[in-house]
């Protein structure tokens, strides 16, 4: 048959109905905003009540300095501990004022920068387009700057320059690219300084620091390296700030302005919605001028309010899609009440058009009358400005300005509300597609594997569940194999009935052996009795001595057999208890100290070193036994030390002093060589596998069994490249991981499945249960800050989303992929020896998995669906549902893409089958 | 040391006394753990977990000793006892490795660990240990095989079974956040197999009568 059978359109059809709907859902789900095209112009601005007055206020400086310090956290700042000593100094001598900045999640660099230049708040999928920055096309404070005729340079974080590409007269971007580095990546901007702020060609320089941020993802907020990096920055604030008190106040009096684009959580990871990671200190400085005084504490404020107070301070149009509000405690002590009320009337203004565009019937909110009556009683107060007494005038004007700003937090929120609005048409339609999937019935499977998946999906329900969810899979896959455990002296009798039924005979050790192993008493008694009979027989007759003699043996095999899958089994717990504690994970035991935390510090880089050696060596050992050729040996050992070297090339690991010399900066060459000789390792099995098809195509009938066998063994070697690239792509400490994993399998492969056989769909939610655990194990979690980016940049020198988007896919998704694949080779392993038909057989059993598999999925997806709809307005949507979901969604695509290998290696057995 | 085997009555009697003393021992026991759990006396099962434990166990053991030594002339075999109480040790360390294996703590809670394998040891083993004796073989066709004997076999294979069940399911709502102090490890589990216990004896009382009526009639017929 050479097109696919009509049953088969129908699951690809099934497939591409789920991911249809997947995609709609999320589609409508992370709403996109209504904005305001264009650039706001100084002729925008509305008339001043009752004078008419024009334009904007007078600009408060002329020269910017804006200092962005990544995951600068509050407490850095503000905190207990005086990290930088000069920048409070200043503090305390009214030199400047500190807001404490609260940033919406997610809190990652992108939305971050996005929200201080436009004010506006972005949507969750800026997460993921964080990866892929783009020009910013909305209004924004560097457009707005620009058409004030300033001259604009940019020091630091390469993603301003791709989002402002042609702003800058001078630019050097420096990338997030080695997260080990955090040394370079600031010198890199520091350097330029000294230059610049001799030069007085400039008005706006904007700097991003980057170092902060990498030291706290590789060690968080509490390590040592935080305070010498926060007094580098002291001592760039410094540099600065000495330099601005040379100009001229006049001329052009300054504006010195430090702020985290995000915080950090106590880990040291950033994404989430924790206070560390929220709380960003926002500090202006200038010596040019005197700022009111800061009454006790920090003033809150709103990370977007940052917007509109610099264009206020700078004297520009607020960008058009601000929903921010000027921070009037920003502005230079001697600013007039006027100039202040002024001030906020603009931003009203310019939020109250916000609204228009977002709000049907604008005149009928309530925000917005609030800002019709705050005009009132600006034109009334000026009105009345001559007449009435200075401090009933003060007075009344501080109401007006309090209105303003009532009225334009008001705004602000209704519109925040407004642009978080849900598509609910498009959702409902999606997630009844999803129930509406194709349920074919599921053919009877074990009890606790079925139970488990579906229990999982019924947690689901739970946020709390979702944030643990490894909690789950851990708890599953040690009850899946204490169940096997408790379970294997019944399979293992089963086995010996068999062994025993075949020449109808047991013999006296064979059944010591049942005794300890729990054999059933009743049937021990009538195999007693047989035996005992035969025992009659076999003095007569040598052919049953004979056979007796080979029950014998096979028993003691079968005693061997059970006793290393009893202590395969309990290793195989004892490997997963370890890998529990390997990374923590989750939300409520994040904190607990794992070894992968202990293995990172800076003082254990030694036993690091030694581990990811040991490890690399034991992967090899368990990969020589999975490939079969010389070549592939060969290529995998050299991928190892490649690894090594690669590992020691960012730093990561030592390297033997004599060998220091051939390791390149970054490793970014051993990775390339690791990966060809990875790539070898695949080419070569490929070429065995076409090797065995042509031989197996030549002497076509006898050879089923052969074709079978080059097959597993070929799956085998996909395994052990798949474990090699692991290696190469996880974090230094996970390589330990990487060789746990590979001695499991083993374990796993030779004996457990050996002598407990699971039907194939069993076999498959197995194989599903794993690879979930090992998706924990890793380190990863149903939250976005736990997504190893460094592992995207492997191997690679320049920005490539596409490769960087596959590499990150992978490492992320490795042990799922890892156990799909052994999955499939398990299938071959579980052939029932009697088969005669193997190839149609497989090809049921291949067909059975796609549909389990398509189930499994679009279970837990209806069900999540579902309860995310339902739980839009919840206070977890950002942090904890929105990126389950996209998690979810991703791991659809990757079983999406087995799903059709299982489609298709089924079409083919199918047709072979039928030759 | 097997009790019920020299007892002379026939199964109906048999099936008739185990479920009575289930029943009666379920209210007592069951009694005391919601007065433990709902007025903290005699002592407070959720904040005092060790003690609590160390009680419970006693009682269970104390209380399986004389209804095995009044019910039926318990023949005492000091060779038989010690090897039940090496059982018993056996089964206890394999309890608290498998509570360390499905995740608690290793090193730190380790008094809190081995007085939950203390509880499991006493719920589920011991009332075993007096019903089948030290002989493994036995042990195997009972727990492994699941076929028990209909009598005391089924009532000790159903409530070990449903303590274990029990414990397992009250790891369960550990990771939920509600911060309570039962979710403090091992009091949700200690619940769970008290209650699986409890369970247990219910189900056993139940199922018995059920299980000798279906064989009953299929006699007759």
């Amino acid at each position: 048959m050479k097109f696919p059978t009509k049953a088969e359109w129908v699951f690809v059809f099934c497939l591409f109905n789920a991911l249809f709907n997947f995609a709609l859902f999320l589609r409508c789900y992370f709403p996109l905003k209504q904005g305001l095209d264009g650039h706001a112009s100084v002729h925008d601005t509305p008339l001043e009540p009752v004078t008419g007055r024009e334009g904007l206020p007078a600009s408060h400086y002329r020269r910017l300095v804006l200092m962005v310090i990544d995951a600068l956290r509050a407490d850095f700042v503000v905190g207990d501990i005086n990290f930088m000593p000069y920048t409070k100094q200043l503090l305390q001598e009214r030199r400047g004022v500190v807001f404490l900045a609260r940033a919406h999640p997610p809190t990652v660099t992108l939305p971050r920068i996005k929200s201080i230049t436009t004010g506006s708040i972005p949507g969750f999928v800026d997460v993921v387009m964080n990866f892929g920055s783009t020009v910013l096309t909305e209004d924004n404070l560097m457009t707005q700057l620009k058409q004030a005729g300033k001259t604009l340079t940019f020091f630091g974080d390469d993603t301003w320059l791709n989002l402002f590409p042609d702003h800058f007269t001078r630019s050097d971007g420096t990338t997030s690219f080695f997260v080990t580095d955090y040394t370079e990546v600031d010198n890199n901007v520091t350097r330029h300084l000294s230059q610049e702020l001799a030069a007085s060609d400039w008005d706006v320089m904007t700097l991003h620091y980057l170092g902060l941020d990498h030291i706290g993802h590789l060690a968080g907020p509490t390590s040592p390296l935080i305070k010498p990096k926060l007094q580098e920055m002291d001592t760039v604030i410094q540099q600065i700030y000495s330099a601005m008190q040379s100009w001229s106040a006049s001329e052009s009096p300054g504006l010195l302005v430090i702020c985290g684009d995000h915080g950090m959580s106590d880990q040291g990871g950033h994404g989430g919605a924790s206070p560390g990671e929220v709380l960003v200190p926002v500090v202006l400085l200038s010596p040019h001028t005197v700022f009111q005084h800061q009454k006790s504490g920090y003033p809150d404020i709103d990370q977007i309010d940052l917007c509109p107070t610099l264009s206020a301070l700078m004297g520009l149009p607020i960008p058009k899609n601000n929903l921010g509000c000027v921070e009037v405690a920003a502005l230079p002590q001697n600013t007039s009440l006027r100039d202040k009320v002024r001030a906020m009337q603009i931003n009203a203004a310019q939020l109250a058009r916000m609204l228009e565009k977002n709000v049907g019937d604008a005149s009928q909110d309530h925000a917005y009358q609030l800002y019709k009556a705050a005009l009132q009683s600006h034109s009334e107060w000026l009105a009345g400005a001559n007449s009435s007494s200075e401090s009933s005038k003060q007075s009344s004007g501080n109401q007006v300005l309090l209105a303003y700003q009532d009225a334009a937090q008001r705004m602000s929120q209704r519109i925040s509300k407004m642009s978080t609005r849900y598509d609910m048409y498009g959702i409902s339609v999606a997630v009844t597609a999803l129930w509406m999937r194709d349920t074919k019935p599921l053919s009877p499977v074990e009890m606790f594997l079925v139970c488990g998946t579906i229990l999982h999906t019924l947690s689901l329900v739970s946020s709390s569940f979702v944030e643990e969810e490894h909690q789950t899979w851990y708890f599953i896959t040690s009850s899946i194999h204490t169940l096997l455990l408790f379970r294997l002296p019944d399979s293992f009798a089963g086995k010996f009935a068999a062994s025993a039924s075949g020449g109808g005979t047991a013999t006296s050790g064979h059944m010591r052996s049942g005794d300890v192993l729990g054999r059933m008493s009743g049937e021990r008694e009538e195999n007693y009795v047989q035996y005992t009979q035969l025992k009659e027989h076999s003095k007569h007759n040598p052919w049953l001595k004979r056979e007796m003699e080979r029950k014998t043996t096979e028993g003691r095999s079968l005693d061997k057999a059970f006793l290393k899958t009893a202590v395969s089994l309990v290793v195989i717990l004892c490997i997963l208890r370890v890998l529990r504690r390997w990374n923590q994970t989750g939300n409520k035991w994040l904190d607990v100290p794992d070894v992968g935390d202990w293995l990172v510090m800076p003082e254990n880089k030694m036993a690091l070193s030694a581990l990811v050696a040991v490890s690399l060596l034991c992967n090899l050992l368990t990969n020589l036994s999975r490939l079969r050729t010389l070549g592939g040996r060969a290529a995998c050992a050299c991928a190892m030390m490649a690894v090594y070297c690669s590992k020691a090339g960012t730093g990561a690991t030592l390297m033997p002093e004599t060998l220091t010399g051939i390791v390149s900066t970054q490793g970014v060459t051993e990775a390339r060589l690791a990966y060809s000789f990875i790539l070898v390792l695949l080419v070569l099995n490929l070429h065995q596998l076409w090797k065995d098809n042509v031989s197996s195509h030549a002497s076509s009938q006898s050879s089923v069994r052969v074709a079978l066998s080059g097959l597993s063994e070929f799956l085998e070697g996909l395994q052990a490249f798949w474990l090699c690239l692991m290696c190469l792509l996880l974090r230094p400490h996970n390589t330990a991981l990487v060789a746990m994993l590979s001695v499991l399998e083993r374990l796993v492969c030779g004996y457990v499945l050996r002598s407990v056989k699971l039907r194939p769909v069993c076999l498959l939610l197995y194989c599903m249960a794993l690879g979930q655990a090992f998706f924990f194990f890793q380190g990863n979690s149903n939250s976005v800050s736990t997504v190893d980016v460094a592992a995207g940049y492997t191997a690679l020198q320049d920005y490539q989303p596409v490769l960087i988007g596959i590499q990150m896919c992978f490492s992320t998704y490795a042990g799922v992929i890892f156990w799909l694949i052994s999955c499939l080779k398990y299938v071959l392993l579980v052939l029932p020896s009697d088969a005669s038909v193997d190839h149609q057989w497989l090809a049921d059993a291949h067909t059975d998995m796609a549909i389990t598999l398509l189930l499994t999925r679009a279970l837990p997806l209806a069900v999540y669906t579902t309860l995310v709809t339902f739980m839009r307005y919840h206070l977890f949507v950002w942090t904890v549902f929105s990126p389950k979901l996209l998690y979810e969604g991703m791991l659809t695509v990757v079983y999406s893409a087995f799903y059709v290998t299982c489609l298709c290696v089924a079409h083919s057995l199918r047709s072979k089958g039928q030759q | 040391m097997a009790a019920f085997d020299t007892g002379k009555s026939t199964l109906k009697q048999k099936i008739r006394s185990t479920v009575a003393l289930s029943l009666i021992w379920c209210t007592f026991f069951g009694g005391t753990v919601a007065l433990s759990l709902v007025l903290k006396i005699p002592f407070d099962l959720i904040s005092q977990p060790l003690i609590s434990v160390k009680v419970l166990s006693a009682i269970v053991v104390v209380v399986h000793t004389v209804v095995s030594v009044l019910w039926s002339a318990l023949q005492f075999h000091v060779r038989s006892a010690m090897k039940c109480a090496g059982l018993c040790a056996t089964c206890c360390v394999i309890f608290h490795c498998f509570a360390v294996l499905f995740g608690a703590p290793a090193i730190e809670a380790t008094a809190e660990t081995f007085h939950f394998a203390l509880l499991l040891t006493a719920l589920a083993v011991v009332p075993a240990c007096f019903v089948l004796g030290p002989d493994l073989g036995r042990w195997s066709t009972v727990f492994i095989l699941g076929k028990p004997s209909l009598g005391p076999e089924t009532a000790v294979f159903i409530t070990g079974i449903c303590t274990l069940v029990g414990a397992w399911l009250g790891a369960v709502p550990i990771p939920l956040d509600w911060d309570r102090p039962w979710q403090v490890w091992p009091v949700s589990c200690v619940l769970g197999s008290l209650f699986g216990y409890c369970v247990g004896l219910l189900l056993s009382a139940v199922y018995m009568p059920y299980k000798y009526r279906q064989l009953y009639k299929m006699k007759i017929t």
